[in-house]
């Protein structure tokens, strides 16, 4: 499933993330890798997706919550 | 002694300002959201009657150059020649803050590496083992809170000492240049969790979100609110946020990291040219405090079209190279 479908307090792990080298480049700089275990903190309609991995909340933008595939 | 200019690196809102401010008695904008700092700053100190140039860099998640401040810092760092870099890692996210020091690993310069906010990584109940940490990467690693003064003598001492005889990071990440983006990536992650193999100890655990930053991230009430999509995505809703202090100060940051569309490119700073379906990004992170306690970490991580923001100057104009 895509992280945007994540429901709220789930924990999941990265299984793909689909973009080009600049895209792949800034995600994984803040710590999103494939392989990478997380917490779905917050998904609200219209809003960007709340996760928890390594030690940080991230906030990421719907459009981009779609490119990355998760296994909850 | 020739060896006296000093650069510092880290992540952005690890705490650059606030060592360069106390180290130089300068007044650089220091706040509690990424992208405060937006160009180079050069201060000065005398120890032991030498004179010390410190430099004051954008913060970066990385040195892959994705947003002009990243390109400004990945330049500085990669041509100019300062003789020491101080990298600052987050202590409280040591994790996610290495990836810089992997990164900066490849390059085989000089460091030694802080490992600032201590007093969060501490009332968060975490320990670092920075002996062994420094052992394995062959640098001084130096536990350290910015925000207080008492360590700066320390600071000033190992500076001093590692400018005359420096230490280069002595194992650098598997990279294969020819490997996708992706494999790079978790390369340097690899990396990482090797050299914090038994050096730290966090029990990842569940994140709750306080009643304070439910509030502070609702949709109706809270900072998340603010940065939906139509102030963000807009100079002019910017503006008109001026008032909402120092929320619009956060998304005029996030704003300027949207200039992702940028390579580095034969040792000059060079735009992509217009129309490239290259994105722009920005990001905004911002501490939730409880009085002086940081509570909770916010990386707000938001993409945008790069052509929203082509009423901007190129970046030549901007910084002058
Ligand atoms: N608790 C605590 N807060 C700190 C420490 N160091 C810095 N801060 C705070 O963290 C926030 C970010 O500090 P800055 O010095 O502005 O960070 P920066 O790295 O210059 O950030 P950018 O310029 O945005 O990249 C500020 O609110 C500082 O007061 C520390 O050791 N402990
Ligand atoms: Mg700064």
């Amino acid at each position: 499933m895509k992280l945007a479908e994540t429901r709220a307090d789930a924990h999941g792990t990265v299984r793909r993330i689909r973009g080009d080298a600049h895209f792949i480049n800034r995600v994984t700089s803040i710590g999103i890798t494939e392989g990478t275990a997380f917490q779905a903190v917050r998904n609200d309609r219209k809003m960007p997706v709340l996760l928890y991995c390594r030690e940080t909340l991230i906030a990421l933008n719907r459009a981009d919550a779609e490119r990355i595939e998760v296994a909850v | 002694m020739t060896n006296t200019r000093i650069a510092l690196l880290g992540q952005p809102n690890s705490g650059k300002s606030t060592v360069y401010n106390a180290l130089t008695g300068s007044r650089q904008h220091v706040g509690n959201w990424p992208g405060k700092t937006v160009e180079r700053n050069d201060g000065y100190y005398t120890y032991n009657g030498t004179r010390y140039t410190v430099t004051d860099l954008p913060g970066s998640y990385g040195l892959s150059g994705n947003s002009d401040e990243e390109l400004i810092t990945a330049a500085f760092i990669k041509m100019r020649q300062s003789d020491l870099t101080c990298i600052l890692v987050d202590a409280s996210q040591l994790e996610r803050s290495m990836f810089m020091v992997a990164e900066f690993a490849l390059l085989q310069k000089p460091a030694v590496v802080l490992l600032n906010m201590m007093d969060v990584a501490k009332a968060q109940k975490k320990e670092i083992d920075a002996k062994l940490l420094s052992e394995r990467l062959g640098v001084p690693v130096l536990p350290f809170t910015a925000a207080e003064s008492r360590g700066y003598d320390g600071l000033r001492t190992l500076l001093a000492a590692e400018l005359s005889v420096p230490h280069t990071i002595r194992t650098a990440p598997a990279v294969d240049e020819k490997a996708d983006a992706m494999a790079q990536s978790e390369a340097k992650y690899r990396w990482v969790a090797e050299m914090l193999d038994g050096v730290t100890h966090t029990a990842a655990p569940d994140y709750r979100l306080s009643r304070f930053d439910r509030v502070a991230t609702s949709p109706v009430k809270g900072k998340f609110g603010l940065c939906a999509d139509p102030l963000l995505y807009g100079a002019d809703d910017v503006d008109r946020l001026q008032g909402l202090r120092p929320h619009a100060c956060a998304l005029r940051s996030a704003q300027r990291y949207d200039h992702g569309a940028a390579t580095l490119s034969q040792g000059s700073l060079e735009a992509y040219p217009e129309g490239s379906p290259s994105e722009g990004m920005g990001y905004f992170q911002t501490r939730l405090e409880h009085s002086h306690t940081r509570v909770a970490d916010l990386l707000y991580l938001l993409f945008q079209r790069k052509r929203r923001y082509s009423k901007q100057p190129p970046l030549s104009h901007r910084y002058g190279h």
